[in-house]
C-alpha cells in the first residue's frame, strides 16, 4: 500500500492536476445567458459608488480628473450650472446673469441667505475670492477667468508669490453690494457664464482657505448639498448630508464613495451588495446585457473624445542617431533643442497622419468596447454644437498609411525607430494599446508600450515626457470650444488641457476667430474650420467617442444621466433627487 | 513530500569506499518519484522555454485572429483558444514559458552569485568582514522585497527585462548568503579543509576548491526553489501592472488578465494559472528531491 | 538572556541605518517635484527656487539626509506628504498599519492553527485520502499567486459565506474579524502549507521514536504521547517558518490588501509609489523595515528562550 500509492503518487499529481486544469478551462464560449449571483442589500438613504482611485486633491482650483470633480461637486455650488439636458441655469446666484449690450459685463444678483456648511451666509466677497483663486499659480483651470479683465496681470503678480495671501485682485471683478458681482471682460465671450458652471469655479469661504492653507484641499467645504466628514486615502470617502443647503436637505442621509482598483473585486462587491454604483467591468457589457443582472445596466452616450495624443515637442533618434521629428512645433522642448525645418515638419505630420490611417477604429469600438463607442473622425462628438457629419477624418485604409509613410521617408518603416507608447494600466487601454500597436506594425511602425498608474501617469504627462499617449477629454460644458479651444491653443499647452502640446500659429488664430464670433451660424463654421485644420496637421490618432456604461441597483431611484458624466462618478447628476430604499435579499 | 530517509553516515561510508558523492546523488535523486516528476517538468519547461520559437505555432504578439476573438479551445488552428484579440493562447503560454525561464534564471542568478560571493566571504573569513557582511545582509533582508522593487521600477521610469530580474535579483540575494555562510561555517571545520590547512594550502584554495564544491549542494537546491518563488513574484509584478510589459505574455500577466473572463471564457485564466501551478510544484519537488539526493538532514 | 538580548539590540542599529540611507536615497531619486505640487506648474521659477530653498529640497543630499533622520530619530516625526497636501506621515502610517498588523496577526494564528491541525491529522492517517488532500491543497497554496487565491476567495466564498468582498470596517471585533478572514486565509496560504508539512514530518519522526514504542508497549494511547513530544519537538521549526516567513507576509499582504481593497499600509505605499508621493514611501518602507527588524528580534529571543544553545552563537 505504502509503496504503490506512493510511488505512482508524485507522477499521478502533476497529470491529474494538468487534466483537471484543461477540463476546467475547457468552456465552449457562450454557454447562453449569464445568471449572476447578486445580494440585493441596501443601506437605506446611503448611496455607495465604487470609483477606482483616490482624488487627489480635492481643492476646486486644483483639480483636473473626474473623481475630484465628482466629489466636489457635491460639497459646493457653483454661481450657474447644467440641468439634466445641460441647459445653464442659475445655481447660487438667483437668476441667469445680466448681460451689457456689448457682451462684456455680466452682472449676477446672488440668493439670499445662501449657507456656508461652517454656518455663515454666503456673500459677494465670497465670489470674488473664490473666482481669484483661479488665477493663483496653483490653479490648473486659469482659463475660466482669463477673459475677465486683469485676469492676466492678477496672475502673473502671485505668481511671484508663494500660494496664499496676499491674493491679488482681478480688476474685472466688482462687489458693488454684498449680493451682487459684476464681471467685466477683456474681449466677448459668450461662454463666460458656462465656464463658472464648471466646478472648479466652486465657490468657497475665505476664511475656511485661509484657516486651512495647503490642508484645504483634504477638508474642502462649501455651500453644498453634503458635507465632506470622512476621507480614508485609498479607502473611502464619506459625505453626509447638510440640512442647511439652500434649495432643502438632499433626500439621501450620505454619499459614500469607495476606492476600489481591482475591477473585479469592484464588480463582485457589487454583486455581493456593499456597493450601489459601478462602472459595468470592461469586457462583460454584453454578457451582463443578457443575463439576469441587465435591467441595471444603463449605457449612456457621453460628449466626449479618447485619443492617443503625439507630443508635439518629442523629436526621436533614428537608427544612426538622426532627427526623426515627431511632432510639428517649430522648437522642441527645452530638453532637446532641436529646429525642425519645413520639410522636417512636414514629413512629421506624414508620419502621424499615416499613424491615423493604419488604426482600424471600427474594430475597436464594435469588437474591444462592445458596440459602446463610436469611431472618431474628428474631436467633436456627436451631439455637441457644430459637430459636422460629413467630416472625412481617417478611415482605416493601411494601404494610404503605408503610401504615406513611404512619402515621409520611412518605406516600410525603415530608418523609424520604436516609439515609446504610454497608457495607464487601467481596463480597457492595455488591451486597446496592444492592438494599436499591433495595427501599427502591420504598416511597419514599431511602438514600445509602458504602462503606468493613472496618478503616476498625470505627473508623467503633464512634465511632457511621453510621446505616444493615450488620453480622454470629457465636456466640461456642451460646447466646441471646451473641445477645441482649451484642448489645441497654445496657451493652453501641457496641463491646462492642451496635452499634445501643440503649438501652430495658424491653428491658434482659427481657434480664436471661431471663439471670438458672436453669429451663431458664423460661429459654427469657424468651428468646423479650425477642427478640419487640427484634423488635418494630426497632433492626435483620433479614435472613438464613448458611453459610459453603468451597473446601478434597482432600488436607487431618481438617477438621471448626462452626457456629461463619465464612469461611476456621476458628475453631473443632481444627488439631491436620488433615493435608496431598502433592498430585497 | 520526499519520501526516502537516509542518513549521513552511509555517505560517509560510501566515500570511504571511493564512490564520488556526485554519482550517489545522482543515484539517490532517481531513486525518489517525487524528485524525478519535478524533473520532468523542469526539463518540460526549459525545453519549452528554450524552442519556444520553433513549437509555438503563431506569434504571441503580432498573429491576432480578428474573426475568432476568445474563441474556445478546440476551435480549428488554436487548441486552447483565443484571448479577446484574437491570440494563439497556445503560443501565448509557451511564449509565457520562455519568459517565465529568463526571468526566473536570471533573477536566481543574480541572487546567487552575489549570495554565494557574500556568503563565503562572511563565512569563511570570519571576524569583522564577517560582522559586517551580516549587518548588510541583515540590512537587505529588512527591506520588503516587493516594495523595493516597486520603488526601483518607478525609479528607472522604463524598466526593461533585464532591470526587471535584476531588481528581484538584488531583493532575494540575503536568503542564499544566509544560507552560504552557514554551510561554510560547519564546513571550514571539517576533516577536509583541516588537513588541507596543516598541509599548508592558504585560504583561498580552501575556499575554492574545497569547501565551495562543497557548499553548492545547498545553493543549487536553495536556487530551484528560487525559481519558483521568482515566477511568483513576477505575477505578483505584473498584478501590480509593474511586471514585464505588454504584450509580452508573462504567465502571472495571463492569470491576471484573464480573471475578468473567468466565467465567460475560462481558458484564459484557468491555462496560465495551471502552468504557474505545475512549474512552481515542479520545482519545488525536484528541490526537494535534489536536497533528500545530496543530504537528507540538510536545512534549507 | 541578558548579553545576547544586548548584543542582538546593538546589531540593531547599523542594520537600521543602512536601511535608512538605503530607502532615503530611493525617495530622494525618485522622479517628481515636490515644490511643483505644492505651488503649482505656473508659479514662477523663482517662487519655486525660493520655496526650494525654504524647504531644504535645495541642500546636498547627505545633509538633507541628516535632517530627515534627525527628526526620525529624535521627534519620531516622518515629515508631511506634499501629495497629499500635507497629510503627515506618521498619522498615515500608524493609520493603515492598525489594519495590516490585523491582517498579519490573524494570518500567522490562522495558519499556525490550520497548519499543525492538517499536519497532525496527516500523520495520524498518513498516505490516507486525508493525507493527500491536505498535502494537495498545502500544494496548491504554495504554488498560486497569492492574487488569484484571493479572487477564488472573493468570487466564490464570501458570497456563499456571507462576508464582506472588499473594504475594512473599524467598528466591532466581529465586524473586523469579517472583513479580515478571508484576506487572512489567503496571505497565510503559503504559510499554512509549510507549517503542515512540517508538522506532519515531525509528528513521523516523533511517532518512531522510543519513548512512543515503549508507549505503545506498554499499552498508553500512543497520541497523547506523540502530540505532547511532538509538538515540543515541532515548536522550534514552527517559529522558525514563521520567522523566516516575515518578509513574505509583508509582500504578501500588499497584494493581499490590493486584491480585497483594504486600507493597509502595503497597498498605501504602493500607491504612494505610483503618486510618487516620496516622504509617504520613505517613511511608509523605512517603518516596514523597523517592524521588520523588530519582529525578527522577538523570533530571534523566542528562539534563545527555547533553545540556550542558540544564545552562545554569533
Amino acid at each position: 500500500m505504502r509503496l504503490s500509492v506512493g510511488s505512482v503518487g508524485p507522477f499521478l499529481l502533476p497529470v491529474a492536476l494538468a487534466a483537471g486544469a484543461l477540463w476546467l478551462g475547457w468552456g465552449s464560449g457562450d454557454t447562453g445567458p449569464a445568471v449572476f449571483v447578486q445580494d440585493l442589500r441596501a443601506e437605506p438613504g446611503v448611496l455607495r459608488i465604487g470609483i477606482t482611485s483616490n482624488p487627489p486633491n480635492l481643492d476646486p482650483v486644483e483639480m483636473s480628473d473626474t473623481t475630484s470633480d465628482s466629489v466636489v461637486e457635491r460639497i459646493c455650488n457653483t454661481l450657474v450650472s447644467f440641468d439634466e439636458h445641460l441647459r445653464l441655469v442659475p445655481s447660487l446666484a438667483e437668476s441667469i446673469p445680466e448681460v451689457s449690450p456689448d457682451g462684456l459685463v455680466y452682472t449676477f444678483r446672488l440668493r439670499r441667505g445662501v449657507k456656508f456648511q461652517n454656518g455663515r451666509t454666503m456673500e459677494a466677497g465670497d465670489v470674488r475670492y473664490s473666482l481669484q483663486r483661479l488665477a493663483e499659480p496653483i490653479s490648473k483651470r486659469f482659463w475660466i477667468v482669463e477673459p475677465v479683465r486683469g485676469a492676466t496681470a492678477a496672475r502673473d503678480a502671485m505668481a511671484r508669490n508663494s500660494r496664499g495671501d496676499p491674493q491679488a485682485p482681478i480688476a474685472g471683478i466688482e462687489t458693488p453690494d454684498p449680493l451682487t458681482v459684476r464681471i467685466t471682460l477683456e474681449k466677448v465671450q459668450p461662454l463666460f457664464p458656462m465656464f463658472l458652471a464648471m466646478n472648479n469655479a466652486s465657490i468657497v469661504a475665505r476664511e475656511e482657505v485661509q484657516a486651512l492653507g495647503q490642508r484645504f484641499g483634504r477638508q474642502v467645504s462649501g455651500t453644498g448639498p453634503f458635507r465632506l466628514v470622512e476621507w480614508k486615502d485609498n479607502d473611502r470617502l464619506v459625505l453626509e448630508r447638510f440640512d442647511g443647503y439652500f434649495e432643502g436637505p438632499a433626500k439621501l442621509r450620505s454619499v459614500v464613495y469607495r476606492v476600489i482598483t481591482e475591477e473585479e473585486t469592484r464588480f463582485q462587491s457589487y454583486l455581493n451588495g456593499e456597493l450601489d454604483v459601478i462602472e459595468a467591468p470592461y469586457g462583460n457589457v454584453r454578457r451582463i446585457r443578457g443575463s439576469n443582472i441587465g435591467d441595471q445596466l444603463r449605457v449612456n452616450p457621453m460628449l466626449d473624445i479618447r485619443y492617443h495624443g503625439f507630443n508635439m515637442e518629442r523629436v526621436l533618434r533614428g537608427p544612426g542617431g538622426e532627427v526623426v521629428p515627431l511632432g510639428g512645433n517649430p522648437e522642441s522642448s527645452p530638453g532637446e533643442p532641436v529646429r525642425l525645418t519645413g520639410d522636417q515638419r512636414r514629413r512629421a505630420r506624414l508620419l502621424r497622419q499615416a499613424i491615423n490611417y493604419a488604426i482600424d477604429r471600427e474594430f475597436l469600438c464594435t469588437a474591444l468596447l462592445e458596440g459602446r463607442a463610436v469611431p472618431a473622425k474628428g474631436v467633436l462628438p456627436p451631439g455637441m454644437e457644430a459637430y459636422d457629419p460629413g467630416l472625412a477624418g481617417y478611415r482605416y485604409d493601411p494601404a494610404r498609411a503605408k503610401a504615406l509613410l513611404a512619402e515621409a521617408g520611412y518605406p516600410e518603416g525603415r530608418g523609424l525607430p520604436e516609439i515609446p507608447y504610454n497608457f495607464n494600466f487601467q481596463p480597457p487601454n492595455p488591451t486597446v494599446a496592444q492592438a494599436i500597436q499591433s495595427m501599427l506594425l502591420r504598416v511597419g511602425v514599431r511602438t514600445r508600450l509602458r504602462q503606468m498608474d493613472w496618478g503616476a501617469y498625470q505627473t508623467y504627462l503633464d512634465e511632457g515626457k511621453a510621446t505616444f499617449f493615450r488620453l480622454a477629454w470629457i465636456a466640461d460644458y456642451p460646447d466646441p470650444e471646451n473641445f477645441l479651444y482649451v484642448l489645441f491653443h497654445s496657451k493652453n499647452k501641457g496641463q491646462e488641457g492642451n496635452n499634445a502640446r501643440f503649438v501652430d500659429p495658424e491653428n491658434d488664430r482659427l481657434l480664436e476667430e471661431a471663439r471670438s464670433t458672436v453669429d451663431p451660424v458664423e460661429r459654427k463654421a469657424r468651428w468646423r474650420r479650425a477642427e478640419a485644420y487640427i484634423v488635418e496637421q494630426a497632433p492626435w490618432a483620433f479614435l472613438y467617442h464613448n458611453a459610459t456604461a453603468l451597473l446601478i441597483k434597482p432600488y436607487v431611484k431618481g438617477m438621471v444621466l448626462t452626457a456629461m458624466d463619465s464612469g461611476a462618478e456621476i458628475q453631473q447628476v443632481d444627488l439631491t433627487k436620488v433615493t435608496v430604499e431598502a433592498g430585497a435579499r | 513530500m520526499s519520501i526516502a530517509t537516509l542518513d549521513r553516515s552511509s555517505l560517509q561510508g560510501a566515500e570511504a569506499e571511493g564512490r564520488s558523492p556526485l554519482a550517489l546523488a545522482v543515484r539517490r535523486l532517481f531513486r525518489s518519484r517525487t524528485a524525478v516528476a519535478g524533473l520532468g517538468i523542469t526539463v518540460v519547461l526549459v525545453l519549452v522555454g528554450i524552442l519556444a520559437g520553433a513549437l509555438a505555432p503563431h506569434d504571441y504578439a503580432k498573429d491576432m485572429a480578428l474573426d475568432a476573438l476568445r474563441a474556445p479551445p478546440g476551435t480549428p488552428g488554436h487548441p486552447l483558444g483565443t484571448d479577446e484579440l484574437g491570440r494563439d493562447t497556445l503560443s501565448r503560454l509557451i511564449y509565457g514559458a520562455s519568459l517565465s525561464l529568463r526571468m526566473g534564471i536570471g533573477a536566481t542568478l543574480v541572487a546567487v552569485v552575489i549570495g554565494v560571493a557574500l556568503g563565503a566571504v562572511s563565512g569563511y573569513a570570519g571576524g569583522w568582514p564577517d560582522a559586517v557582511l551580516q549587518r548588510i545582509t541583515d540590512t537587505f533582508m529588512a527591506l520588503p522585497t516587493l516594495l523595493i522593487a516597486i520603488a526601483v521600477t518607478a525609479v528607472f521610469e522604463d524598466p526593461s527585462e533585464t532591470v526587471l530580474f535584476l531588481v528581484m535579483g538584488l531583493v532575494s540575494w540575503p536568503t542564499v548568503a544566509r544560507m552560504v555562510r552557514g554551510q561554510m561555517l560547519s564546513l571550514r571545520e571539517n576533516d577536509y579543509a583541516l588537513a588541507a590547512r596543516s598541509l599548508g594550502a592558504g585560504g583561498g584554495r580552501i575556499l575554492f576548491r574545497h569547501l565551495l564544491p562543497n557548499a553548492l549542494g545547498p545553493v543549487i537546491v536553495l536556487a530551484t526553489m528560487l525559481v519558483a518563488s521568482m515566477i511568483l513574484f513576477e505575477a505578483g509584478l505584473s498584478f501590480l501592472g509593474l511586471g514585464v510589459q505588454p504584450p509580452y505574455p508573462s504567465w502571472g500577466r495571463l492569470l491576471y488578465e484573464g480573471i475578468k473572463y473567468h466565467d465567460s471564457s475560462p481558458w484564459l485564466c484557468v491555462y496560465p494559472g495551471a502552468c504557474i501551478l505545475l512549474t512552481v510544484l515542479g520545482l519545488n519537488f525536484f528541490g526537494d528531491g535534489l536536497r533528500d539526493a545530496f543530504d537528507p538532514r540538510m536545512k534549507v | 538572556m541578558g548579553p545576547y538580548l544586548l548584543r542582538r539590540l546593538l546589531q540593531f542599529v547599523p542594520v537600521l541605518l543602512l536601511v535608512s540611507v538605503i530607502v532615503f536615497s530611493l525617495s530622494y531619486h525618485m522622479p517628481g517635484d515636490p515644490v511643483r505640487l505644492l505651488m503649482g506648474q505656473n508659479a514662477d521659477p523663482m517662487a519655486m527656487e525660493a520655496k526650494r530653498h525654504e524647504l531644504g529640497l535645495d541642500r546636498p543630499f547627505h545633509e538633507q539626509y541628516l535632517s530627515y533622520m534627525g527628526k526620525v530619530v529624535l521627534q519620531a516625526d516622518l515629515g508631511i506628504s506634499y501629495a497629499k497636501k500635507g497629510k503627515g506621515v506618521r498619522e498615515l502610517i500608524l493609520e493603515k498599519f492598525a489594519v495590516t498588523l490585523r491582517l498579519a496577526v490573524l494570518a500567522t494564528l490562522l495558519s499556525v492553527a490550520a497548519g499543525v491541525a492538517a499536519g497532525v491529522l496527516s500523520a495520524m492517517r498518513p498516505y490516507s485520502w486525508v493525507d493527500y488532500l491536505s498535502i494537495l491543497l498545502a500544494l496548491l497554496g504554495v504554488s498560486m499567486p497569492v492574487f488569484f487565491l484571493g479572487f477564488l476567495l472573493f468570487a466564490f466564498v464570501a458570497p456563499a459565506v456571507g462576508l464582506p468582498v472588499s473594504g475594512f470596517e473599524d467598528a466591532s471585533l466581529w465586524t473586523q474579524f469579517r472583513s479580515l478572514l478571508l484576506p487572512a486565509l489567503a496571505l497565510g496560504a503559503l504559510e499554512t502549507a509549510l507549517l503542515a508539512r512540517l508538522t506532519r514530518a515531525t509528528m513521523l519522526e516523533t511517532l518512531s521514536q522510543d519513548y512512543v514504542r515503549t508507549a505503545r508497549a506498554k499499552g498508553l494511547g500512543e497520541w497523547p504521547v506523540v502530540l505532547k513530544h511532538g509538538l515540543r519537538n515541532a515548536a522550534i521549526p514552527i517559529v522558525t517558518v514563521v520567522g523566516a516567513n516575515l518578509g513574505g507576509l509583508l509582500v504578501g499582504a500588499v497584494l493581499t490588501e490590493s486584491v480585497f481593497a483594504l486600507p493597509g499600509l502595503g497597498r498605501e505605499i504602493v500607491q504612494a509609489i505610483a503618486q510618487r508621493d516620496r516622504e509617504l514611501i520613505a517613511g511608509g518602507v523605512l517603518f516596514m523595515a523597523v517592524i521588520f527588524v523588530t519582529m525578527n528580534l522577538l523570533v530571534d529571543l523566542t528562539y534563545a528562550w527555547f533553545d540556550p544553545r542558540v544564545r552562545l552563537d554569533r
